[in-house]
């Protein structure tokens, strides 16, 4: 639950705590008589209330579910305000704040709709405070406190705070899951773009293979129909140069389509591989990076290189704090806005830029040396959007206030009152409007100031607005909130307690008009004076728990994007292993031997050598055929976990047995995609180790709140952790990383086990 | 080419990991009468001890090898025998960390007992 609600529910326990001894302090210097008992005694009964039904709350909390605990904690404030008001009107001061308080701890807790209600509730009660309290006391029991303007401000701000607080936290919610949402897409379009990719692999290599099968075709033929004429000499030297050139042939597509690996150190690599001369300055030790951060940059130059008429003609690589590689492009290239590199180069926690300069551009990418785990925190609005909104309250609450003051007091100078609103209040909102796009927090500091600032100055002109100085505060700070970080509360607080002080001593001092019917007494300004701090810290509050969300938020962006580019770089990887060590081989092979066939006269020495050159054509083109279309594709676009693991062991050169159960489809994409990659791992690993007759078992379980996944095999296992090393941690990480937890069990000729425990849903 | 007489065999060591390779690229090397092929090995440790013996005049070695590949096993080579001709054969390009070591890089789309002869006189001390 929401860290925000906790610290709220707490401090108002602990402050009510505070309260329950109150009565107790006062019975030392009021005087003894049964009216003031029965008042004492009925005040403490409140008290005690207020404080058991919010232990209650925080001792439930953990247990109960958000709109339980909101209930509750409306119930326990409520009920303990109207119970506050009929025992003593003068409570009014501090009963409104109180009702705010379950406002507050809905702020992002329960659904939109349920905020009406709530505020419905907070305005209900605050109109049934005042009646009761007026109803019973016509004049007050023990405090003295006519009906005054006091009831018509918490009637009317209350619920106008209310209605700000939920519209803040509305607003909120609103960015967050949008902000979530534009997270995922960005991730699903980098799986898109892979699957592409494979589309593409296997349009080329389907090409190849059929070629390489033709080849050997007519080669079988030529062994068939052998006789020791040169004829058959040339021909299989003309096989020869043609296998010679296939070979040369795969390694340029492969290169083509990026699944060559790219070396940052490789001056080969970088250097653009056409006729026009490219310039090419490279820092000589770059030091140490990812194999990420390297995938990332060939991608980028190979991007730019293929994209349809653009050359490179400079290129800057710069090793600094991060890697930085820049390069002009003539004429423009737009390689630098396109949303899949944009992403990518995000994805490992990158920047690229694009600036147009004559005849061209020049593309800078600037990518760290090790890929990120967290995002940055960013800032969930701008802060311009925020001061528009926010200035729409003050602005209400200004012509709402004037317009009773004119009522109310007829004799008030409201013309210059307003003029000195509309100066001081104005005159800052403008700069902080002006400012809000270079100094952000500046702005924000401007608009609180402004409110401030007014707040005090108009105190002078009139004692009544001390009241209306609790609600100027809080606006400001509920505009503020998403900005604001929980170490700055401290200073927000002390800063309001000097303004509501300021204000309270101005009135105080300097107020010229003064109700007769309002009674201006020392404990109305102390508890002014000291609820306004505790109603900051509750109101930036609501903040904290959207900077957590936004953080996990980043956090598991980050988490599923760099997955996607993991699992695409190590596909391709392994495609352009299985290029070079298989396809290319064979194709050097079967032009050796049919050279060796070519020299020698012996028939059935040549038709032997012959057949050799068939076979490893054979092999090769069924290489290519894996590579085209047996590898299990990558991409979650809509995919399932449970897909993806049968693909895995039908394609797997060693007997695995799968079984699945549950609901794979439920199962959110960072989670599967950090189990696919454990699958991927453990499988492959075992291949390499575990001996020629292990067998695999590979179990996926999906619960409802968490899947469980195991593979195990039987093969030779490993003593030390080293062995398998990298692997294990990368494993580990991956899983951790959405909050799940894995072990790896293993014991010598006891093969190895590992269990992966996912929560299903974002930490 | 027939063998003069007074030509030494020159005695090639194959070591590369992919046995058809190894053994096609034998097949075509052994046709021709001033070669004559010591062994194949098919890891740095197996070849390491077949370049060692006497009779070895140039060895061609693969790059891509485990266990610290072609380039480790030059190294090692290197620093036991100087006069040993050693070339490095891949499929792809020159590697970019050879440095300064004498060693000849040969890519194995061009390789042809003709070479073999002319680095293994050019470079050892046949």
């Amino acid at each position: 639950m929401y860290e925000h609600v906790r610290f709220i529910v707490v401090l108002y326990r602990r402050v009510a705590f505070g309260f329950v001894f109150t009565p107790a302090l006062s019975a030392i210097w009021l005087e003894s008589s049964p009216r003031v008992w029965l008042y004492l005694g009925l005040l403490q009964l409140a008290f005690v209330w207020h404080w058991l039904t919010l232990a209650a709350v925080a001792r439930q909390f953990d247990r109960w579910s958000a709109t339980r605990v909101v209930a509750a904690f409306c119930v326990a404030e409520w009920s303990a305000a109207l119970a506050l008001s009929a025992v003593e009107p003068w409570t009014l001061h501090v009963t409104p704040l109180m009702s705010l308080g379950p406002v507050i701890v809905a702020a992002g807790l329960v659904d939109v709709g349920r905020y009406r209600t709530i505020t419905l509730g907070c305005t209900v009660t605050v109109a049934a405070m005042v009646v009761i309290s007026r109803s019973l006391h016509p004049s007050a029991l023990y405090l003295a406190s006519p009906v005054g303007l006091r009831d018509v401000v918490s009637l009317v701000a209350t619920p106008l705070l209310a209605g700000l607080v939920a519209y803040v936290a509305w607003v909120n919610q609103r960015t967050l899951f949008s902000r979530r949402s534009e997270i995922d897409r960005s991730a699903d379009r980098l799986s898109h773009a892979d699957e592409l990719a494979q589309r593409s692999i296997a349009q080329e290599f389907g090409e190849l293979e059929r070629h390489i099968n033709d080849t050997a075709n007519e080669l079988a033929a030529v062994a068939a129909t052998s006789s020791a004429s040169d004829d058959v000499t040339a021909r299989l030297t003309r096989f020869t140069k043609h296998m010679q050139s296939l070979s040369v042939r795969v390694r340029a597509t492969s290169h083509r389509l990026g699944l060559a690996n790219f070396s940052l150190q490789s001056r080969a690599d970088i250097e653009a591989t056409r006729t026009e001369p490219t310039v090419v300055r490279m820092d000589p030790d770059l030091g140490d990076y990812d194999p990420m951060v390297e995938a990332v940059i060939g991608d980028v130059l190979r991007d730019v290189r293929t994209a349809p008429g653009a050359s490179i003609l400079e290129v800057d690589l710069e090793s600094l704090d991060d890697l930085s590689i820049a390069m002009r492009v003539a004429p423009v290239s737009s390689v630098g806005e396109d949303a899949l590199v944009v992403d990518r180069v995000a994805a490992v926690g990158g920047t690229v830029a694009t600036d147009r300069v004559a005849a061209g551009s020049v593309l800078v990418c600037v990518l760290p040396r090790h890929v990120l785990r967290e995002q940055p925190l960013t800032v969930l609005r701008t802060v311009r959007a925020d001061l528009a909104r926010g200035a729409l309250f003050p602005i209400a609450g200004a012509l709402t206030a004037l317009t009773m003051w004119a009522t109310v007091i007829p004799e008030s100078d409201m013309l210059f009152v307003a003029g000195l609103i509309a100066a001081l209040y104005t005159a800052p909102c403008v700069a902080a409007w002006w400012l809000s796009i270079r100094m952000p927090l500046t702005a924000l500091l401007l608009f609180a100031l402004s409110h401030w600032i007014t707040a005090i100055a108009v105190a002078d002109r009139l004692n009544i607005v001390k009241y209306f100085v609790p609600t100027v505060l809080l606006v400001p700070l509920l505009v503020m909130q998403p900005h604001v970080r929980r170490r700055t509360y401290g200073a927000t607080a002390v800063a309001t307690s000097i303004v509501i002080g300021a204000s309270l001593a101005v009135a105080r001092l300097g107020g010229q008009i003064e109700s007769a019917a309002e009674v201006s007494d020392l404990t109305t300004d102390a508890l002014l004076f000291a609820m306004v701090p505790f109603a900051t810290v509750v109101v930036l509050s609501v903040s904290w728990s959207n900077h957590a969300a936004m953080a996990a938020a980043g956090r598991a962006a980050a988490v599923g994007r760099r997955l996607v580019v993991e699992a695409a770089d190590a596909q391709r990887r392994s495609i352009e292993r299985d290029l070079h060590d298989v396809v290319q081989q064979r194709l050097l092979s079967a032009a050796l031997r049919t050279t060796v066939a070519s020299k020698l006269t012996d028939l059935p020495a040549r038709a032997h050598n012959i057949d050799l050159a068939v076979e490893q054509l054979r092999i090769g083109a069924r290489a290519v055929e894996a590579i085209a279309s047996g590898r299990p594709t990558l991409s979650f676009h809509g995919g399932d976990l449970g897909r993806a693991l049968e693909s895995l062991t039908t394609a797997s050169p060693i007997p695995v047995s799968l079984s699945v159960s549950g609901d794979t489809s439920v199962v959110p994409p960072t989670a599967a995609r950090a189990v696919w990659l454990c699958a991927n791992e453990a499988l492959s690993n075992a291949i390499k180790h575990a001996g020629p007759d292990a067998r695999c078992e590979v179990t996926l379980q999906v619960f409802e709140t968490r899947l469980v996944f195991l593979f195990r095999d039987d093969g030779a296992g490993f003593t030390e952790r080293s062995t398998a090393g990298i692997g294990q941690a990368n494993m580990s990480d991956r899983i951790h990383e959405v909050g799940g937890v894995l072990t790896i069990e293993s014991a010598p000729k006891d093969g190895c086990s590992i269990m992966a425990h996912v929560p299903l849903s974002m930490p | 080419m027939d063998a003069r007489p007074g030509d030494e065999l020159i005695g090639v060591a194959i070591v590369d990991d992919d046995a058809d390779f190894a053994e096609s690229l034998a097949a075509l090397l052994g046709l021709d009468p001033r070669l004559d092929i010591m062994g194949i090995a098919d890891s740095v440790a197996d070849g390491a001890e077949l370049i060692g013996r006497p009779g070895v005049s140039i060895a061609l070695i693969d790059v891509n090898m485990p266990d610290g590949g072609g380039v480790g096993l030059v190294r090692r080579s290197r620093a036991a025998d100087r006069r040993l001709a050693l070339l490095l054969v891949s499929a792809q390009r020159r590697p970019d960390d050879l440095g300064a070591d004498d060693v000849g890089f040969v890519s194995k789309h061009a390789l042809t007992a003709e070479l073999v002869h002319r680095e293994a006189t050019a470079r050892g001390h046949v």
